[in-house]
């Protein structure tokens, strides 16, 4: 297993070093807008920073299907699939590499935002005053502090992951039962849309308010997140052991 | 080795090594390579080179040292035994040839002391 | 004991492998021989477990092939499988980090007979030296079963010599080698049982030596009887 995670890591390491150089520059940019007094650098540093956290959380998840796609769909499938390990093994390590690496980048953005947002407080204190109207406009949705920063990316993240598991699912479906069949791809999409509609208006359905915007909303949704998650997975590793021919 | 399509294979590599006992280049009571040694040398099968052992030993043409491996006969009067057989095989074949052109024995005979070829 | 037993594979439109059923046994190498297209491939990875039967079933030991199974039997597709980014050692290494059988020692002697560096990136290699890298990295293994599709393919008359000395020298009592060809001649004297596959169908299991003495036929003259006039020469 350890040895499967290896090679999944091996696979995409790459990209999630282009996503550290490019947040890296945009740091930079960042800082010295802010500390060089420049607002067009701060103003691109703190946009792009921003968005790259959001893609780039989106790219790892998008990466490690297209990474699965390729795994079934190619002759590389070969390499996985003629060593001796089953295809619980197989998906696991791909889903505990992509989880770990969702959450490790997703907590590291949130921890990195919250920081640059410390150092524009501690720089423009009470000068600034379009941050006090920030801080205002968010007091007015919760308590904007450091744990509920966190707890709201947890539930975030934890409902990417389970778009990940459900983007499995749908890749897996297309290369086995659906294999071959007419509208194979249309079908497999609907199947992902159809999941994901349907556990969102499930969660609507249940008796708790969950408010995301403090940490007990926030850490409760990831929480109920984590169950679909771990059905879609093991569906999935079962018809791929079952049914899937590479 | 090339082998030709109607012989066992065994058969040929036998006689190839019968040969070569015959013409000194396996030396009287020398070391034969193993099983598979010989399969890799001739490129036979494994199981093909175990049966070339075993005709080569009914026929007399080596022996087994238990547990040392084969080795070519040391009888001499066995090496002329393979010697005249394997040259009376030759010389039918020679004749059965020389006979379909037409050519009667002294004329062949002739022909053999004539020929200008290595010997 | 690998055994086949009554195993069809269907495509969409096509059947890959219909009802073939047979049994192989160790200590022997086969030539698996068909033209293009006759369901060679699709068996051989049915029996790695990379394809599922449609019906019928591959019995390996007396169990049915699955996870454990593939820990002693060593499949070489025809196509290049390793991933891009590979070097002829991490190709290697990935071996040894997933069989117990690889030996690294085995590799490199190989890998130096077949003159392969293994700084080369996969990706850069001709096709030649692809199909001896296949070749080497599964013939490292001290696997039970072998089963080389195509190992022939694409490489020069030295180094098809090489390759069937390195099936030669892995051969032995308690493993079976399954080579596929198009190359009836080539295998002839190296496999001692050859396995006709014909339109999907099984068309027969010959055995070379008793061919000669029974028939009077070589391999490929009995290719040649089963397939037409036509199909003996194709390589």
């Amino acid at each position: 297993m350890l040895n499967l995670i290896k090679y999944e890591m091996r696979k995409t390491w790459k990209i999630k070093a282009i996503l550290l150089v490019i947040t890296a520059v945009l740091q930079v940019v960042f800082l010295i807008g802010l500390y060089g007094e420049n607002e067009t650098a701060l103003g691109i540093g703190t946009g792009f920073l921003f968005m790259t956290a959001i893609v780039g959380v989106a790219v790892i998840g998008i990466y490690s299907i297209i990474l699965l796609r390729n795994d079934l769909n190619t002759k590389q499938s070969y390499m996985l699939f003629m060593t001796p390990n089953n295809s619980y093994k197989i998906l696991g390590a791909k889903a505990i590499e992509c989880g770990l690496s969702v959450w490790i980048i997703g907590l590291f953005f949130t921890a990195l935002g919250a920081l640059d947002g410390i150092l524009v407080l501690e720089k423009f204190n009470e000068l600034d005053s379009l941050f006090k109207i920030i801080k205002a406009m968010l007091a007015d949705i919760g308590e904007f502090t450091t744990p509920t920063l966190f707890s709201y990316a947890a539930a975030m993240l934890a409902s990417a992951l389970f778009s990940i598991a459900t983007a499995f699912f749908a890749v897996v479906l297309s290369a086995t039962l659906l294999n071959g069949k007419k509208y194979n791809g249309f079908i497999s999409v609907f199947v992902f849309f159809a999941i994901q509609i349907l556990v969102g208006y499930i969660f609507n359905k249940l008796p708790f308010d969950l408010d995301m915007v403090n940490v007990a909303g926030g850490l409760t949704t990831a929480g109920f997140y984590v169950i679909p998650t771990v059905i879609m997975f093991f569906i999935t590793a079962w018809i791929m052991d079952n049914k899937l021919s590479v | 080795m090339l082998y030709d399509s109607k012989t066992p294979i065994y058969l040929q590599v036998v006689n190839a090594i019968k040969a070569d006992i015959v013409n000194g280049k396996i030396q009287c009571g020398e070391k034969l390579p193993s099983g598979r040694e010989l399969a890799i040398k001739y490129t036979i099968n494994p199981n093909t080179s175990a049966r070339v052992y075993q005709e080569l030993e009914n026929q007399g043409a080596c022996f087994t040292r238990r547990g040392m491996g084969t080795y070519a006969t040391e009888d001499p009067m066995m090496i002329e035994k393979f010697k005249k057989e394997m040259a009376e095989t030759a010389l039918e074949e020679f004749l059965r040839s020389i006979k379909e052109l037409g050519i009667n024995k002294e004329e062949a005979i002739d022909m053999i002391k004539e020929h200008q070829g290595d010997w | 004991m690998l055994e086949s037993i009554e195993i069809t594979k269907k495509f969409v439109g096509k059947t890959a492998v219909d009802n073939i059923s047979m049994k192989l046994e160790s200590g022997h190498i086969y030539a698996l021989l068909g033209p293009n297209g006759s369901g060679k491939t699709t068996w051989m990875k049915m029996v790695t477990g990379l394809i599922k039967p449609t019906s019928g079933y591959i019995m390996y030991n007396g169990a049915p092939i699955g996870i454990p199974s593939r820990r002693e039997i060593a499949y070489m597709a025809t196509e290049p499988y390793f991933y891009d980014w590979m070097t002829i050692a991490d190709v290697g290494k990935y071996y040894q980090d997933f069989f117990e059988d690889f030996s690294m020692e085995k590799y490199h002697t190989l890998l130096g007979r077949m003159e392969l560096d293994t700084k080369m990136k996969t990706k850069n290699l001709s096709s030649g030296m692809m199909a001896k890298l296949k070749v080497a990295v599964t013939m490292a293994r001290n696997a039970k079963v072998f089963l080389l599709d195509e190992p022939l393919n694409g490489i020069d008359l030295i180094a098809r010599d090489e390759v069937m000395q390195a099936a030669i020298e892995n051969a032995a009592p308690d493993n079976m080698l399954i080579i596929s060809s198009h190359l009836v001649e080539e295998l002839e004297s190296v496999v001692d049982s050859a396995i006709f596959i014909k339109d999907a169908k099984l068309a027969g299991i010959y055995n070379i030596e008793e061919l000669r003495q029974n028939e009077g036929v070589s391999l490929a003259d009995k290719y040649r009887e089963v397939f037409g006039h036509a199909v003996g020469g194709e390589n």
